[in-house]
């Protein structure tokens, strides 16, 4: 009905003739979008699986000759997010992966944005946990390109579990020139430590469905950089035939803490 | 969202209705103090997309509760305020997000008034000291393709000039009274013995808002006098204005929280958010004919504070303290414009000016509790920055049906940074950027216009990113986006259009226009930073048509189409509106009566990761009538009373704690002001 009322409108406010047919198109025009108002719409998400996922733990040598080979790796860890580049220039990134730790932020527009998270509290086992499933992950579409990792202690086991208000251990052997030493590591981390952008490349649409595994590994053949570098296990065997210990105040610690927070050693790939 | 369209009919035509009796009407208000047209007849436009709203215009719009109102009148412009009245509003033309004005230079009489390095945003614009009955005129320069646009012209330039016409001269006093709690007084006094550019205006406001956390304050003199107008020493104006304005902010709601109904669709999670403005602006200007060339030059200096204290993220970053972000600041600047023109030859003219502006500055950014107790620095610097240009260019008219300005302008600009927060890091930088501008028209017919253009456009960097690279602080994380490395930003423009215009019954304009930007930069103004993102165009239609079926009678529509796109992935650039509508009327009737409406539509916008925002539509109505020395105006925003998203957002945040901490983006938004009306009136002394 509203042709003749804009009609009349030309009527009146148009004595002179002068044609009004485009005045009154653009107001049609208008009002038939107006009419056609779209409401807002929420980004889309989807579900998935995150599971551990060893298939990365291999044996690998460290740069002082020692080849580690892990019986025990675990990890109490926190929140998962996983992050996409966006539209944020691959210069930036470089940068941003060269200065850790980094992590994205909630603004207006947020390339780098975490849009994916699995929160909670987790003990990832890569040995004896591997393939258990942590936990179904929420995610927006989009094509992904980082994971970060939250440390915590793992205050909630049981005191007899060695792991228990510590962030990692390791338990494995480590053989050089036909010598084993067998190892443990206990390690200890802030709550506010993480590993920023472990590669996790995918891209994410309404139909995905695969599992996400979560993957260690003791060395990363790009940069070369192995978790166990610089411990020379020799140096610290203390001779009578119990493992190698490397605990919270020890200087070998504080080189695996700081390997352990490198993005390097961690993936997350479809399963 | 309601549908508005048959209510929207019905104000149309109860708006003829009363326009028709109106022309009949004829009142003894002395014809020297109405306006005698509403055509704005812009005979010799420099480029397609040029538009001028004039001073009848202004004075019938509807919405318009400050300076910043009267930039909804430029086609193709969106406004989005995410805070009180007061605070710089968001502003979107041409496919640019221009932020608080990164990409839209904006002017008032002749001074930039984008602030470099703003804390809260690049080129924070702040219009409220400037009086809206004592604008005289809104001049659109899209893209940046004349030699005078400077920095943050990417999308284009808005001046506003400042006067009052003959028709509106001599003193009258104003109050306003709106459904909002609203109380506003003016007073101008623009003595009718003196030139259009004499007057002296104050105006008082105060406003509770449409909702919790959306009240605002502001006080403003402006004053303008013309000291000196001799033929041998030229015209000499002073401008001086003084401004104090305190608001809210209400923050933005996360849209399942409405939806759940945890809080309400103008609600807010705090309502502790706000801040104050203030300004001291001076400009001398000097206008002098020297026979053989015209010379312009231009003195001004300002004080500047601005005080925010936002939270869009609630506990998100600090799960204790909460996540509100105060920021401070101060700048005084002083600057310098000369402009000089004079004919070379027959058909060629020199085109040459030069500006320099110096700044001083100090900011800081901190987060701060309940109490607004610090508890975290993330900035606090102190800043000396200069901006310079001097451009040359030549205007070649070989024959009357053609013109042709072609020139470059060189950009400089320096810093010299200190960080408070450390000492130890100091920077200098000084930056250039060469910007060639051509433009040319052709009259194809007596009425007939065609238009080509070619601009660079530049965005200087903000301070801070001039200390980019250097460790920060612990804790403070987020501020590694902080831009990169500092440079200034370049865009490549052309426009093509054309225009017609017949004598005063038509004016349309059709341009089609395209802008790359090598490597984006944008501003997140929640987190403060600026984004380095990779390269961008915009592609785009503007087009307007005006009808003046009468001199007291206008008629417009102007449609903004803009696809703006990242250029190698395809994906849209965030928030930039990719249709936008507005239909006008104005009617300022030599009886006195007088009104204006706009029915605006503004498409969905792209959000970041898929999510997009609401369309929407708003008729805005303004009535005015004046009999003898009084004058009453009604104002009516959003006669439909349409439920209106402002500000749409993709972002994380964290108000219920005892919810588990997300940091997936969500929909958040702020909701648009519902009906709302003003009535004033006016008495001319």
């Amino acid at each position: 009905m509203h042709r003749p009322v804009l009609y009349a409108l030309s009527l009146m406010t148009c004595p002179s003739g002068l044609t009004m047919r485009p005045v009154l198109s653009a107001l049609s025009l208008a009002t038939c979008l107006a009419t056609a108002c779209a409401p807002s719409q929420e980004a889309t998400r989807v579900e998935l699986a995150v599971a551990v996922d060893a298939g990365r733990l291999v044996d690998a040598a460290t740069d002082l000759g020692w080849t580690i080979h892990l019986d025990t790796a675990r990890i109490a860890a926190g929140d998962l997010e996983f992050t996409i580049q966006g539209e944020m220039h691959a210069l930036a990134r470089l940068w941003d992966l060269l200065v850790p730790p980094a992590i994205a932020h909630p603004g207006h527009y947020a390339g780098g944005d975490v849009t994916g998270a699995l929160p909670g509290s987790f003990v990832l086992d890569w040995v004896a946990g591997d393939g258990d499933e942590l936990g179904r992950a929420e995610l927006l579409t989009g094509n992904y390109h980082g994971c970060n990792i939250a440390f915590r202690r793992a205050d909630e086991l049981p005191a007899a579990d060695p792991l228990a208000g510590h962030t990692a251990q390791f338990v494995g052997t480590a053989r050089k020139d036909g010598r084993e030493l067998g190892f443990t590591a206990i390690l200890d981390l802030d709550d506010s430590a993480a590993v920023v952008g472990a590669p996790f490349d995918l891209e994410i649409d309404e139909g995905t469905t695969e599992t996400l595994g979560l993957q260690l590994r003791l060395r990363d053949d790009g940069s070369g950089a192995a978790l166990f570098d610089g411990i020379d296990f020799a140096a610290l065997d203390p001779g009578d035939g119990t493992p190698v210990r490397i605990g919270p105040g020890d200087p070998a610690h504080n080189l695996v803490r700081r390997a352990l927070q490198s993005h390097v050693f961690y993936t997350v790939a479809p399963l | 969202m309601r549908r508005p369209s048959e209510p929207l009919l019905r104000a149309f035509a109860l708006l003829a209705v009363l326009a028709a009796p109106a022309a009949a009407a004829a009142h003894d208000v002395p014809k020297d103090r109405r306006y005698a047209t509403v055509v704005v007849s812009d005979r010799s436009p420099r480029t397609a997309s040029q538009r001028v709203v004039g001073p009848a215009e202004i004075a019938a719009s509807p919405r318009r509760r400050s300076a910043d109102d009267l930039l909804r009148l430029v086609p193709g412009v969106l406004l989005i305020q995410h805070g009180a009245e007061g605070k710089g509003q968001q502003m979107f033309m041409r496919g640019f997000d221009a932020a608080h004005g990164a990409d839209i230079e904006v002017k008032v009489a002749g001074v930039t008034v984008n602030e470099l390095s703003n804390i809260h945003g690049q080129g924070y614009v702040d219009l409220g000291f400037v009086i809206p009955e004592v604008v005289r005129r809104v001049t659109a320069n899209k893209g940046p393709f004349l030699l005078d646009q400077g920095n943050f012209a990417n999308a284009g330039t808005i001046r506003f000039d400042l006067g009052v016409e003959p028709e509106a001269r001599g003193s009258r006093v104003g109050y306003e009274f709106g459904s909002t709690l609203r109380h506003r007084g003016v007073f101008v006094h623009a003595p009718k013995n003196m030139s259009k550019e004499t007057f002296f205006a104050v105006e008082a406001m105060t406003d509770k808002g449409f909702a919790a956390a959306r009240a605002a304050r502001r006080a403003t003199f402006l004053g303008q006098i013309r000291l000196l107008d001799s033929k041998t020493h030229g015209a000499l104006d002073l401008t001086a204005g003084v401004y104090v304005a305190r608001f809210d902010a209400p923050g933005a709601v996360r849209a399942d929280d409405v939806a759940s109904g945890r809080v309400g669709f103008a609600g807010v999670y705090r309502d502790d958010g706000g801040g104050r403005s203030d300004r001291l602006f001076t400009a001398l200007r000097h206008q002098l004919d020297l026979g053989v060339g015209k010379l312009e030059h231009r003195l001004h200096g300002q004080l500047r504070a601005l005080d925010l204290v936002e939270d869009f993220t609630g506990y998100l970053l600090d799960p204790l303290a909460g996540d509100r972000r105060n920021q401070r600041h101060r700048f005084a600047s002083l600057g310098y414009q000369l402009e000089y023109r004079r004919p070379l030859h027959r058909t060629v003219e020199l085109l040459a000016g030069g500006a320099w502006q110096g700044d001083l500055l100090r900011q800081h950014d901190v987060r701060v509790d309940a109490h607004h107790e610090v508890v975290t620095r993330n900035w606090d610097l102190g800043a000396g920055q200069h901006q310079a240009h001097a451009r040359a260019g030549l205007r070649w008219r070989p024959v009357d049906r053609f013109v042709l300005e072609a020139g470059a302008r060189l950009d400089l600009v320096a810093y010299n940074v200190r960080d408070l927060i450390d000492p130890e890091r100091r920077a200098r930088k000084v930056l250039a950027l060469p910007s060639p501008r051509i433009n040319a028209s052709v009259r194809l017919a007596p009425f007939a216009h065609l238009f080509l253009a070619y601009g660079r456009g530049l965005r200087a960097p903000e301070a801070r990113a001039v200390l980019g690279g250097a460790a920060v602080p612990e804790d403070t994380a987020l501020d590694r986006y902080r831009g990169g490395p500092a440079r200034i930003i370049a865009s490549d423009s052309v426009e093509v259009g054309a225009r017609f215009q017949h004598r005063e019954l038509v004016s349309a304009g059709l341009s089609l226009f395209g802008t790359w930007i090598a490597r984006e930069l944008v501003f997140d103004h929640v987190s403060a930073v600026n984004i380095e993102l990779n390269r961008t165009r915009r592609l785009g239609i503007d087009f307007d048509l005006a009808v003046w079926p009468r001199r007291w009678l206008q008629l417009r529509q102007d449609l903004s189409l803009v696809q703006a796109r990242f250029v190698d992935s395809g994906a849209p650039v965030p928030l930039a509106p990719p249709f936008m509508s507005a239909t006008g009327l104005t009617v300022v009737h030599p009886s006195g009566f007088r009104a204006g409406a706009r029915f605006l539509v503004v498409g969905s916008r792209a959000l970041p990761h898929g999510a997009r925002t609401s369309a929407y539509a708003l008729l805005d109505l303004s009535l005015g009538y004046r009999v003898g020395p009084l004058q009453l105006d009604l104002q009516i925003d959003n006669v439909t009373n349409a439920g209106w998203k402002e500000g749409e957002y993709h972002y994380a945040s964290w108000w219920d704690r005892s919810e588990p901490r997300s940091t997936i983006p969500v929909l958040h938004f702020l909701a648009g002001p519902p009906l709302t009306a003003r009535i004033g009136a006016t008495l001319w002394l």
